[in-house]
């Protein structure tokens, strides 16, 4: 395809069907996320294992030549739904998409070549910090593969990390202040390519956080209407109400939309149509507001229960927020698309 | 079956024949201050550019009948040429390109009577009826709402009586858009006391027949897009039925369907109005295009109306997969409303004093259209209330709400 056009192809393969039901029944076999979102690593690494050895889930947007399984956008966005669904707590994001993109956008096929078929294995986990400063970093402490840069050059650190997991507003995906050594540090891509580089991987890594938190949208509401039928309030069920019943219906209009977005975005990728760096944005600025406001309405739908530890209204309330943070805010990429359409 | 390429390429050279590429086209991009600065939100053109702008229409869409392009996704039977949705999407895609009258005043006709008609009429009716709503002969229009029965559609007081073989029609309808330039009206009337729901009949009237009145309305925008008919003792032939007896509310059911997916449809209409290009001028005109809180509004508009457009377009995929559009289409037309606030309140806001005075100035006052039509996006078609009723009674399952 060439970027003149810029309508991708949505067909939704059968193949996508059975990948999103694999991830599903994968993600309902694991721990619970409340038993292991506690425990210093945050994730469990059989779990993990397994993950890499019977779905091969690592390995997914790695291209074969690199030994991963070479997929593509679209059928990361229906994994990273059902990640997002399940709150997934792992480094998965980090590892599988974000390390990943930047390798690739690097263009260092050496690099690639060494490093990504440990990721696609499982057995390497990688994360990436693109904003040069020392702000704590997405699953730091468990990374044994840290991307970094210094403004102007990428490097990757693999040996002597030194990791402390620090207090997260979300629970379920970790973050950690990183010592290294400089001296460990190995150059991937040009001298003075990181800016293109991060650039371009933020905008791939975007459209996948984007698919995780329509999914993690999708889980709130569907909890709330769920709720809303059972819980009986002047006897008749609080959902029959209109003020509940709207509510429901305008947290399913943001998760439809959220969800279009993200899997549109993904289609401009693979076909790497004109609309892309507008399409990325777009999906990550509606995407991450959309998730935002469900989580809120769910807790209030589900009234004081919803306010409790023991519900996991509040997991993907700290999730939604958090992720407003990772990789730019709202703000940030509403200003970012006037400057991609030339405003 | 052409392939997509050819059948394009052949459109596109019948298209060359008869009509000329728009302007911003040849450029490639909108140019400020050129023709007219009309941001049309609901059809209402003064009455001398109307009587002009309706024969045009019907010789496009004539011409567009006799060339085999009139219907794409029709069925042959009944004129159409049996090709797949998605020939009818790119051809009209490429439509845009050229300077042809818009199908906006079409829209009840074909985007919801037509497909009624499909779906309720016999053999001998959809004949009739269907190559001539395509190829312009007739216009139709919807005449459902009356002063007593709004959202509350199935209280329609309108009655239908048998005489011969025949019905006689008389009540009130009213907000009938585009009545005043239909030949055939789409009418649900009682046709027996009860029980509710089951007491409607839908009938096709000709809007010229005796006894029928049109009278304009003027809305708050100014212009007169809708209007009040009278029915007094109108004369329907036998063969006007659509459907049976008592199966009125099913058929306004497959229309009203048809016209929440119509009306999300022109949140990305290609008329101009949500153009990118013409907001970024109106900011650059405006002298804005510095400042970052109009950047960070204008990313935000953006946002909501491409999110609009990704959405219908992943919807309008499943269904060429062969899922048929639930009742999740109406989802559309709430971002339609919604979008349409948004951008009433970005322009006003863009544009400041000169959105409230007409200094003559190219492209400014004109958006008050869009200031004055968005409140009218949120009643018709349904007023966003009534559909969220039905979308959390239909999508979610809730029980229904009160
Ligand atoms: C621009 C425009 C074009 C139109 N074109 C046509 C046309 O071509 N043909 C046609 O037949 N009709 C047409 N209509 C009519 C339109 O369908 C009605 O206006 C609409 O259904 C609302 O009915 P109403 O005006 O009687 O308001 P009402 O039903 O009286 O509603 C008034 C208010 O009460 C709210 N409300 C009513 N019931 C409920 C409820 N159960 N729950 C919550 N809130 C409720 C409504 O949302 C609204 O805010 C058009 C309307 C407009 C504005």
């Amino acid at each position: 395809m060439s970027a003149v056009s810029t309508r991708p192809n949505l067909s939704a393969a059968a193949e996508h069907d059975e990948l999103r039901r694999t991830v599903r029944q994968f993600l309902a076999d694991m721990p619970p996320v409340r038993s292991v979102m506690e425990a210093t690593e945050g994730f469990d690494r059989a779990a993990w294992r397994r993950m890499a050895e019977q779905v091969g889930l690592q390995a997914l947007l790695v291209p074969e030549r690199y030994e991963g399984l070479g997929q593509g956008a679209t059928e990361a966005n229906v994994v990273f739904e059902e990640m997002g669904r399940a709150l997934y707590s792992g480094p998965y994001f980090a590892s599988a998409a974000l390390a990943v993109y930047v390798l690739l956008c690097s263009g260092d096929e050496a690099a690639c070549r060494d490093l990504l078929p440990g990721i696609a294995a499982g057995t390497t986990i990688a994360t990436a910090a693109l904003d040069g400063s020392s702000a704590p970093i997405l699953h730091g402490h468990v990374a044994d593969l840290l991307l970094v840069t210094d403004g102007s050059s990428l490097f990757a650190v693999d040996a002597g990390i030194q990791a402390q997991p620090i207090d997260s507003l979300d629970l379920t995906r970790k973050l950690a202040t990183v010592k290294f050594e400089r001296g460990s540090a190995r150059p991937v891509g040009k001298e003075g390519g990181a800016p293109k580089t991060i650039a371009a991987a933020t905008d791939r890594a975007l459209v996948c956080l984007a698919a995780e938190e329509a999914g993690g949208a999708a889980r709130c509401l569907e909890m709330s209407v769920a709720y809303a039928k059972q819980r009986e309030q002047f006897g008749r069920p609080i959902g029959s109400f209109q003020a509940i019943a709207h509510r429901c219906v305008e947290m399913l209009q943001r998760v439809e939309f959220a969800r279009a977005a993200a899997r549109y975005a993904a289609s401009c990728l693979d076909e790497e149509t004109g609309e892309f760096p507008i399409a990325a944005r777009v999906a990550a600025a509606y995407c991450g507001q959309a998730y935002r406001w469900v989580a809120g309405e769910s807790i209030q739908v589900h009234g004081g229960i919803g306010f409790t530890w023991e519900h996991d209204a509040h997991l993907h309330y700290r999730r939604a927020w958090a992720d407003e943070a990772l990789l730019g805010t709202t703000d940030q990429h509403y200003l970012a698309i006037a400057d991609r359409l030339g405003l | 079956m052409p392939e997509l390429p050819e059948f394009l390429a052949a459109a596109e050279a019948w298209l060359e024949a008869g009509y000329s590429r728009v302007a911003t086209e040849q450029r490639g991009r909108f140019r400020w201050g050129e023709g007219s600065d009309e941001v049309h939100v609901f059809q209402e053109p003064d009455p001398v550019e109307e009587a002009d702008a309706v024969p045009r229409i019907r010789a496009w869409r004539a011409a567009l009948w006799d060339g085999g392009y009139g219907w794409i996704s029709g069925p042959k039977e009944y004129g159409g040429a049996g090709l797949s949705r998605s020939y009818e999407a790119a051809f009209n895609r490429l439509t845009r390109k050229f300077d042809v009258p818009g199908d906006a005043a079409l829209t009840v006709s074909l985007g919801m009577i037509a497909p009624t008609i499909l779906r309720h009429a016999d053999e001998g009716q959809k004949r009739r009826y269907l190559p001539a709503l395509y190829r312009g002969d007739l216009i139709a229009c919807q005449l459902f709402s009356e002063p007593g029965a709004g959202s509350d559609l199935a209280s329609i007081e309108s009655k239908a009586t048998p005489e011969g073989d025949g019905w006689l029609i008389t009540g009130q309808k009213v907000w009938t858009s585009g009545a005043h330039l239909a030949d055939i009206g789409e009418i649900i009337c009682q046709t027996s006391p009860g029980p509710r729901h089951h007491n409607l009949t839908a009938f096709l009237v000709d809007m010229h027949a005796p006894g029928v009145m049109v009278r304009p309305l003027r809305q708050m925008t100014g212009g007169a897009a809708f209007n009040e008919v009278f029915l007094d003792g109108v004369r329907v032939p036998g063969d006007a039925r659509l459907d049976a007896v008592g199966e009125g509310w099913r058929v306004a059911l497959t229309t009203l369907s048809h016209e929440r997916s119509a009306m999300g449809h022109s949140s990305f209409g290609g008329a101009g109005i949500l153009s990118t290009e013409r907001l970024m001028e109106l900011v650059r005109h405006a002298g804005n295009a510095h400042d970052s809180v109009v950047r960070r509004d204008f990313g935000e508009l953006i946002t909501q109306l491409r999110v609009a457009r990704y959405a219908q377009e992943v919807m309008a995929e499943r269904a060429r997969a062969g899922q048929p559009p639930g009742p999740e289409i109406a989802l559309n037309k709430l971002a339609l409303s919604a979008n349409m606030a948004a951008l009433a309140g970005f322009v006003a806001g863009v544009l400041g004093p000169k959105v409230i005075a007409d200094t003559g100035e190219w492209g400014t006052y004109a958006w008050t259209s869009v200031v004055l039509g968005a409140p009218g996006y949120r009643l018709g078609g349904g007023s966003d209330e009534v559909l969220k009723n039905m979308i959390a009674e239909r999508v979610l399952g809730l029980p229904r709400p009160s």
